[in-house]
């Protein structure tokens, strides 16, 4: 993975000047939709630390995810009526601790079995909320959103949660750019590049892929957590693999070869479903289409970049 | 400084190492010679905390590591290099030795800073002195094989290792590309101690301090250079099908 | 004596379930063995197979006939597959072999959705079938999910007489242990492929076939037996299927036994076992490693 110049990121501001500027253009609909790929973008960009960034194929992620939405849940009950001051914490702390307990047991593994082991404890996290009463249900449950500082009415929340989701995506991106520029982050690429001669060198690379993982898993919980107060809805779905899949696949379309790319992946594929979801009622059709042409065509995303 | 005790590996049946014990020592070069096959390689394996030895024990400053990860020795300042090239194709050879170089120094939290000044300083000066300080920007994957040789000593030497193992250096590498590098191997025996294993044997001869030869995972003799010479076991074993 | 005959009955019924869970694994342990290609379309064949059955009966009233049609059908969708699609990414990096199998998982759901619907079916018990047999005292247990059971220890039998006794099931276990080894033994390793993979396909959709009349039949079924029969791989040991065929028997009871006495701990149970394993062997319970 490379890490996005000077000019890739003034792209990235000049998009994002775009998003914020949507208030005094774009429909309640379109800045609703714009929140979603936000949102998606969060999540992709938190799995890049592992796909781009140490060369781990995860299919766990959406457990975390799923975790960050859930302490939103969990903690902002209307007995309770924490604010995001406490949710947004506690969501990384939830998310990162899992991930931290179930890296420390799925990185004892490797290749195929590191991608069965993950894929099962993603699952176990989805059990966790479908099967038991904790989370409400099986069929999902709304949630009463933790307050914000700014008073949501019907007319403002589309604006204030689509200018809040780009304030938190751009945090997570700056602070991502920085992580990827210290020892920690060369020493990570170095793991992806050659973990034997890394290990050789003296690198514990056991314990910075645990701490990638973990690092990854709290990125997930925050957006998971934004997902959350986006939509007030939260449901084991968000857990499920297949939504783990779904950042995969964002990533790709945006290439693994720069950090960068999944926003791009993100934003892409949420206009594709949408555009999908207008033309017509096979979803999976147009999913599954986008990801064979995106597998057997695309080799370096839409970021290009070296890296594969 | 580093000794080994009654090395052994077994692999299933098959016995690579047996019974193996040498010291390493700052200032003496330690080249190992045999033919393929001795488990010179699997010995280097075995000090460097790639393999486990099945029996015996190793210890590093008075340390016994025998049970350590190849990375912890890493830390407690044993450097390698590798027979086959082993490096990050994709990355500067610059970066290549930077990797080497901050492996020693932050850990924890203290990864977290950039620490450029440190590892470029300590990166630099190991390119300097294998000779590579010119190619520093290029892609290691481009490199020729005799530079990409040279890489693999400076990654090694980037750690500030007090023990170097070093398998093969030369290998694939034409005359004039290695004179120098054996020239190099002098000096860092001066620094260091040095375990070299090396099929060139007019470069053995002339660089080695202490030989030992092994032969079908054995230590068939140890000695000095004349010693070694003049050993009849070892010219009947090895050396008479060299000449 | 009734909560001692329900005990019995959930452990045949465990049985029954592991074996059917060995069928599916089996083929996913041989294929990530041989190919080192990961499959995450292998529960979907399994739908597939039942949906296949659930089709069968319907229309000739017979599930019978549904069973040799799913083998053979398996057979040939599954050399299909591995010479149009799977052959090309034994190479690939894990992240594309994941994402095709994920598109195909898509694919197959919507294919399915477009001949069919998506509603959930029952399908029959064969009336020849459809009576208890009696076990001990007053307990009585179903005939078809007995045959069920012998049928899947007739396949598992003969599966390990081919890979025992024949030289392409000793070339397999070559493939599955080391790779290079297939070449020296002179057997195209391309065949192999195209064989362990067919092989495979059908194993899950024979599965898919047996299962339909023991649950309904309805979309994203394959999915629960995916990640239970990844447990199973990842407890049996990659490439293993003696270890598959234990570790499935060892899963279906615990499943099966968790879901009857304790339903809220069951998924997480089952994955709680495979973390323990993975603590303390982490390349599976029975491997040799």
């Amino acid at each position: 993975m490379t890490l996005t110049g000077a000019r890739g990121n003034l792209m990235l501001a000049l998009g994002a000047l775009a998003v914020a500027s949507m208030p005094l253009w774009a429909t309640p609909y379109h800045m609703q939709l714009a929140s979603t790929a936000l949102i998606a973008a969060m999540f992709a960009l938190s799995l890049q630390v592992l796909v781009g960034g140490v060369g781990l194929v995860s299919l766990a992620h959406a457990g975390f995810y799923g975790l960050g939405a859930y302490s939103v849940y969990l903690l902002g009950l209307p007995k309770l009526g924490l604010s995001v001051a406490v949710t947004l914490p506690a969501a990384i702390l939830l998310s990162g601790g899992a991930a931290l307990a179930i890296g420390a047991l799925a990185l004892r593994t490797k290749g195929f079995f590191f991608l069965m082991a993950t894929l099962a404890f993603g699952q176990m996290l989805f059990f966790l909320f479908h099967d038991t009463p904790l989370g409400g249900g099986a069929d999902g449950v709304f949630i009463q959103r933790p307050p914000i500082g700014i008073t949501l009415s019907r007319g403002n929340r589309p604006t204030v949660l689509l200018l809040v989701n780009l304030g938190t995506l751009t945090a997570m991106y700056a602070a991502l750019w920085w992580l990827m520029r210290t020892l920690f982050g060369r020493a990570l690429l170095g793991i992806k590049a050659n973990e034997h001669r890394m290990a050789a060198m003296g690198h514990d690379v056991q314990g910075l892929k645990l701490a990638a993982f973990t690092v990854a898993g709290a990125l997930a919980g925050v957006a998971g957590h934004m997902a959350a107060l986006t939509d007030a809805f939260v449901s084991p779905e968000l857990l499920g693999w297949h939504r783990s899949a779904e950042a995969l696949l964002m990533v790709l379309l945006g290439g693994i070869g720069a950090l960068h790319g999944p926003i791009l992946g993100a934003f892409a594929l949420t206009l594709v479903q949408e555009a999908g979801q207008m033309l017509t009622e096979r979803q999976r059709l147009v999913e599954g289409g986008v990801i064979l042409a995106a597998v057997l065509l695309l080799r370096h995303g839409l970021a290009g970049g070296r890296g594969r | 400084m580093m000794r080994a005790e009654g090395l052994t590996r077994r692999f299933g049946g098959l016995l690579a190492v047996r019974d193996v014990s040498l010291d390493l020592r700052v200032g003496v070069l330690h080249a190992v010679i045999g033919p393929n096959g001795a488990g010179k390689s699997t010995l280097v394996n075995l000090l460097s905390g790639e393999l486990r030895p099945t029996e015996g024990s190793i210890h590093l400053n008075g340390a016994d590591v025998t049970d350590w990860p190849n990375w912890r020795r890493a830390r407690a300042g044993i450097g390698r290099t590798f027979q086959r090239t082993n490096v990050m194709p994709a990355m500067t050879v610059l970066e290549n030795t930077r990797l080497g170089a901050q492996a020693q120094g932050a850990s924890g939290l203290g990864l977290l800073s950039a620490g450029r000044t440190t590892t470029e300083a300590a990166a630099r000066a190991a390119l300097d002195r294998v000779g590579l300080s010119r190619a520093a920007a290029t892609v290691a994957g481009n490199l020729s094989h005799g530079e990409q040789r040279q890489l693999e000593i400076a990654m090694a030497l980037a750690g500030q290792p007090t023990v170097l193992l070093l398998d093969e250096p030369l290998a694939g590498m034409g005359a004039e590309e290695s004179a120098p590098i054996a020239a190099l191997l002098r000096v860092l025996a001066g620094d260091h101690a040095v375990l070299l294993i090396e099929h060139d044997m007019d470069v053995v001869f002339a660089v080695a301090d202490v030989l030992t030869v092994m032969v079908d995972g054995r230590v068939l003799e140890a000695g000095t250079p004349a010693e070694i010479r003049a050993s009849a076991a070892v010219r009947d074993a090895y050396l008479g099908h060299e000449a | 004596m009734t909560a001692l005959a329900g005990l019995l009955a959930q452990i045949l019924n465990g049985i029954q379930y592991g074996l059917l869970l060995f069928l599916i694994s089996s083929g996913l342990t041989l294929i990530f063995g041989v190919m080192g290609v990961i499959n995450l379309a292998h529960g979907s064949l399994f739908m597939i197979g039942a949906y296949l059955a659930y089709v069968i009966a319907s229309v000739t009233g017979s599930l019978w006939l549904a069973l040799p049609a799913a083998i053979l059908g398996g057979v040939l969708f599954g050399a299909l597959l591995e010479r149009g699609l799977f052959r090309r990414f034994r190479a690939r990096e894990h992240l594309d072999q994941v994402l095709l199998t994920f598109a195909l998982i898509l694919l197959f759901e919507e294919a399915r959705a477009a001949l069919l619907d998506n509603q959930f079916h029952s399908v029959p018990v064969p009336a020849i079938l459809d009576f208890s047999v009696p076990v001990i005292g007053g307990f009585a247990y179903s005939a078809y999910r007995l045959a069920v059971l012998v049928i899947c220890l007739g396949v598992a039998g003969l599966m390990v007489l081919f890979v025992e006794r024949t030289k392409i099931g000793s070339a397999i276990r070559a493939a599955a242990e080391k790779p290079e080894m297939v070449d020296l033994l002179g057997i195209d390793a391309g065949r192999i492929h195209t064989l362990v993979f067919a092989a495979g396909t059908a194993l899950a959709m024979l599965a898919g076939a047996l299962a339909a009349p023991l649950q309904s039949v309805y979309p994203g079924m394959g999915d629960g037996f995916l990640i239970l029969s990844f447990i199973v791989v990842v407890i049996g040991g990659l490439g293993s299927i003696a270890g598959a065929f234990w570790s499935a028997l060892l899963i279906g009871l615990i499943d099966t036994l968790g879901k009857a006495y304790v339903p809220q701990a069951a998924g997480i149970a089952v994955c709680a076992l495979m973390a323990v394993v993975l603590l303390w062997r982490p390349t599976g319970l029975f491997s040799r490693a």
